[in-house]
């Protein structure tokens, strides 16, 4: 074989794709022949050192975490704490405690919830009712999604840890008002009943009375006996 | 990581399981971080590309099929982000800068060949390697480092395993000048294929 020959078997050969009697010559000739030993022999060292040469420098210590940290950032707030549903569960039947009597605070006096609601529903120019109408809908469809989680938790016979509850709440519901946009004077008062006493309140949403059926969406918006 | 462990690793992922995932960053973190260092040479940027690249594989992973190695379904992504960069910040030419070259040699990793000859090869090597086009480097990256095969390297690069030979030949020949026309004698002196400070 020439070496315009060989030279064009440096591709398979370095691919080690070239096998059998033409890898025989080719071995054969790269034995004899000095320039293309020196020509393969550079090609060899130049793939070497791509192989196995680590001139790069190290990754960050915390790669890991920032990615993993990233990740649960961009989780929806009842995904990230998946870990114990039950737990889940109770922050969020909370959660959507503290909303209810936020509403219930703010609206005018002592009257039948249910009604301020409905008088603020109607007011559709108000941005305040659009507001709290948003709000609504996002504490009923949290309270569908608690109530099936107790279900679930206390179908598999787990507990409920409530030790870490008030920091989570509270952090939940500045979740849910940065993601709802809630006036500032709404989302004040949700946020001292968060600190209050909350324990009650769970006590009877997660037992439902027997007089209780399940409830509709709109029973559930109108009830307000929390 | 085997295919086997990883499957398993990325089913659990799909059903939710973050810390399967995590398992699946740390055993991969370090190859995807080398490819995409040598594509952009700049440490910052490629530790927020392989981020990017990582977190976008786990928003994705319900389109991820097992027909395909994960890791090369990584690289793609990766290697997909990289070009974007790349052509944003108008560097797809494979220029260098090399003023941010060498501040990024900071933080450089070990120094494996102990010899003067054979540092000074080593890094005329690399310069060859920068100077190969994006397409070219990754093909050879992925062949001779990451062990890929062409139709794999192909699946990360969007293109036929046909067009991966032609520029993994088309990078070679590139070598071949930018190394052969000033060392060719010093090669064979310094006997670079018996260097056992590589090992």
């Amino acid at each position: 074989m020439k070496c315009s020959d060989i030279e064009q078997l440096f591709d398979a050969y370095l691919e080690r794709s070239l096998s059998g009697s033409l890898r025989l010559e080719f071995e054969a000739h790269r034995l004899r022949c000095r320039r293309c030993q020196q020509a393969l022999a550079m090609l060899e060292s130049a793939v070497h050192v791509i192989a196995h040469d680590r001139p790069e420098p190290g990754l960050s210590p915390d790669f890991t975490e920032r990615v993993m940290g990233e990740i649960r950032g961009r989780q929806p707030i009842w995904r990230r704490l998946r870990p114990n549903p039950a737990t889940v569960s109770v922050l969020l039947l909370a959660q959507a405690a503290a909303i209810a009597i936020a509403v219930m605070i703010f609206s005018q006096g002592r009257q039948p919830p249910s009604a301020d609601l409905r008088l603020v529903r109607d007011s559709s120019q108000d941005p305040a009712a659009e507001a709290v109408e948003r709000y609504e809908q996002f504490r009923e469809h949290v309270v569908r999604v608690v109530r099936a989680g107790i279900s679930r938790a206390l179908s598999e016979g787990r507990t409920v840890r409530a030790e870490s509850i008030p920091e989570d709440l509270a952090l939940m519901l500045r979740y849910g008002y940065a993601n709802l946009q809630l006036p500032e004077a709404l989302a004040r008062p949700s946020l001292e009943a968060a600190s209050g006493n909350w324990t009650g309140l769970l006590e009877s949403l997660v037992l439902p009375t027997a007089a209780e059926a399940e409830p509709s969406d709109a029973t559930l918006s109108d009830r307000h006996s929390l | 990581m085997s295919r086997q462990d990883e499957a398993r690793l990325v089913a659990r992922a799909q059903r939710g399981n973050a810390e399967a995932f995590r398992e699946l960053v740390d055993a991969y973190k370090d190859r995807l971080f080398a490819f995409v260092w040598r594509i952009l040479r700049n440490h910052h940027e490629a530790e927020d590309i392989c981020q990017s690249a990582f977190v976008k594989a786990y928003e994705s992973l319900a389109s991820y099929s097992s027909e395909y190695a994960f890791s090369t379904w990584l690289f793609t992504i990766a290697y997909r982000l990289s070009l974007n960069h790349l052509r944003k910040s108008r560097r797809a030419g494979g220029e260098i800068d090399f003023a941010r070259l060498s501040d990024d040699q900071a933080g450089a990793g070990e120094v494996l060949a102990s010899s003067e000859e054979a540092r000074r090869l080593r890094e005329m090597i690399w310069q060859a390697v920068d100077q190969l086009t994006p397409a070219q480097k990754s093909a050879v990256l992925l062949f001779y480092r990451e062990g890929m095969s062409c139709q794999e390297i192909g699946q990360v690069l969007d293109m036929p395993a046909v067009t991966v030979k032609s520029h993994l030949h088309r990078a070679r020949e590139k070598l071949r000048g930018l190394l052969g026309s000033a060392i060719v004698q010093e090669w064979m002196a310094v006997q670079w294929l018996n260097d056992s400070s590589l090992h």
